[in-house]
């Protein structure tokens, strides 16, 4: 092989692997979930835990359409409770939007709630 | 039909395979940190192996392809990419090649009408989707880099932005999901449509073009559907990249059959036809530049031979060749 011909093939190949293992070069930690503050009694959500964290989204998307456009406002769970479907419900043991933001930005997701809501 | 069902019915089994093993026989570890190991080795190693393979084998001759005017007289308009003559025009050829398919634009289609008359036509599906298909994987895996870095990246999050721009469905509808699902979805119809395609189309074809789909399908299902915990995944991968083997409790099983697809296809690829990734960059076809009319190329292996030139024949017949009145070049 000609010395340019070499320097294109190793020079590819680098670009190649430190393409690919890109991740592996940069810094930060996994993150440990951080555990819901919930001032309320413990298992006081709407839903379960698990429900939440992987729905949470498509939940609080039924509260606005139902609520928004049939003026459905109160939620009730399975077990009979009753909730007022408003972020200020969610807060009242999740504290702030800082709740949202601490895993959005880890996981890379915008919520676009806070586009028209303000926190209080 | 044998031909596409087979690597049909593959894909089907590896997709049960993680899905059985970690859903009742607590094989995570195995999935989500051996086999992602060993897959980014044998990807690497393989596809490094198979271009410094290329790269030494021999090219004795310049055989690029050209469909263009070679550069010759001064007064003759060369075509600079189709027959490029030297590294620069080369190495362009090869760009636009590789950003734009841009050969792939020329195909035809040839069809057989009553008469009976031969018919070739434009056919520029083939090179649409997949370009569109290329484009739109590209920028999905560039995407899934939000996975393994701890602080996404600018560029990351920027290409999440103007994908999923349209915000439409929750989470947002990327764009680029869409284009490739279709893409795909037409470039397996491409090849059952046509007679003259489905006979040259092998299992090897269908196998990567259903993985891919496959793929594609279980990220948009896990995307749009069935939630996977997206902060254990990332856990789990951010753990990985720095060689930190701890498996985070409570992923779906669905997400380990993404990953173990992944695995599959990464490990499949140093020794399939996925390997024109590579490919593209190597063809004497398409990298070289035709100069051989301006330089000599000289096979390294030749025999060394002894051989006579014009100007050595003329000087030993001179005088005979002027008795008998042919023309000679020195007087
Ligand atoms: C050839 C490589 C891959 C392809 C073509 C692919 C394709 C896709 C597609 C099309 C989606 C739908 C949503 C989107 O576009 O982001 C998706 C989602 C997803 N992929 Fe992949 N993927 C690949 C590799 C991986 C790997 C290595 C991981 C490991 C972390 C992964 C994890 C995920 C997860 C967790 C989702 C769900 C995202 C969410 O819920 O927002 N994928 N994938």
């Amino acid at each position: 092989m000609k010395i340019r011909e070499r320097i294109l093939v190793f020079g590819g190949l680098a670009l190649f692997f430190f393409a690919v293992t890109y991740a592996f070069w940069q810094e930060g930690e996994a993150k440990k979930i951080p555990t819901p503050v919930a001032k309320g009694p413990g298992e006081n959500c709407v839903e379960s835990r698990e429900y939440m964290r992987e729905n949470h989204m498509l939940l609080l998307n039924k509260w606005r359409h139902s609520s928004v456009r049939d003026g459905e406002r109160i939620h009730v769970t399975p077990d009979g409770r009753e909730f007022e479907k408003s972020l200020n419900t969610c807060f009242e043991c999740h504290g702030s939007r800082g709740f949202c933001i601490n895993c959005h930005t880890y996981a890379g997701a915008k919520p676009n709630c806070y586009g028209c809501h303000h926190e209080m | 039909m044998k031909k596409a069902v087979m690597p049909l019915i593959m894909v089907v089994l590896l997709a049960f395979v993680p899905y059985v093993a970690v859903q009742f026989a607590g094989l995570g570890f195995l999935f989500g940190v051996i086999i992602p190991y060993v897959a980014i080795v044998v990807f690497i190693g393989g596809f490094i192996y198979r271009v410094v393979d290329w790269a030494r084998s021999p090219v004795p001759f310049r055989i690029p392809t050209t469909c263009g005017q070679e550069k010759s007289l001064d007064w003759i308009k060369p075509n600079r990419l189709e027959s490029p003559s030297n590294f620069w025009e080369a190495t362009g050829r090869v760009l636009s090649e590789v950003l734009f398919f841009r050969s792939l634009f020329r195909n035809t289609k040839a069809e057989l009408h009553n008469g009976p008359k031969l018919a070739y036509g434009s056919s520029k599906w083939l090179w649409l989707a997949g370009l569109a298909f290329h484009w739109s994987m590209l920028v999905v895996v560039l995407r899934h880099y939000r996975f393994f870095i701890a602080k996404v990246p600018g560029f990351v999050q920027l290409l999440e932005d103007v994908d999923g721009f349209l915000d439409i469905t929750l989470p947002a509808l990327y764009v680029t999901d869409v284009i490739l699902l279709a893409a795909v979805t037409f470039l397996v119809i491409r090849r059952f449509q046509d007679v003259k395609v489905r006979l040259i189309s092998l299992p090897a074809d269908y196998f990567p073009l259903f993985m891919i789909l496959a793929i594609a399908l279980v990220g948009v299902l896990m995307r749009y559907i069935v939630k996977v915990d997206v902060m254990s995944v990332k856990d789990l991968m951010v753990n990985l990249v720095h060689f930190n083997l701890a498996l985070p409790e409570g992923i779906g099983a669905l997400f380990y059959v993404h990953l173990f697809l992944v695995c599959v296809l990464a490990m499949y690829f140093p020794f399939s036809k996925l390997m024109h990734m590579g490919g593209i960059f190597m063809s004497p076809t398409r990298n070289l530049a035709n100069n051989s009319r301006e330089k000599r190329h000289v096979n390294p292996w030749n025999p060394d031979s002894k051989f006579r030139t014009y100007a050595e024949y003329e000087d030993e017949f001179r005088e005979k060749m002027k008795k008998a009145n042919l023309p000679v070049e020195k007087k």
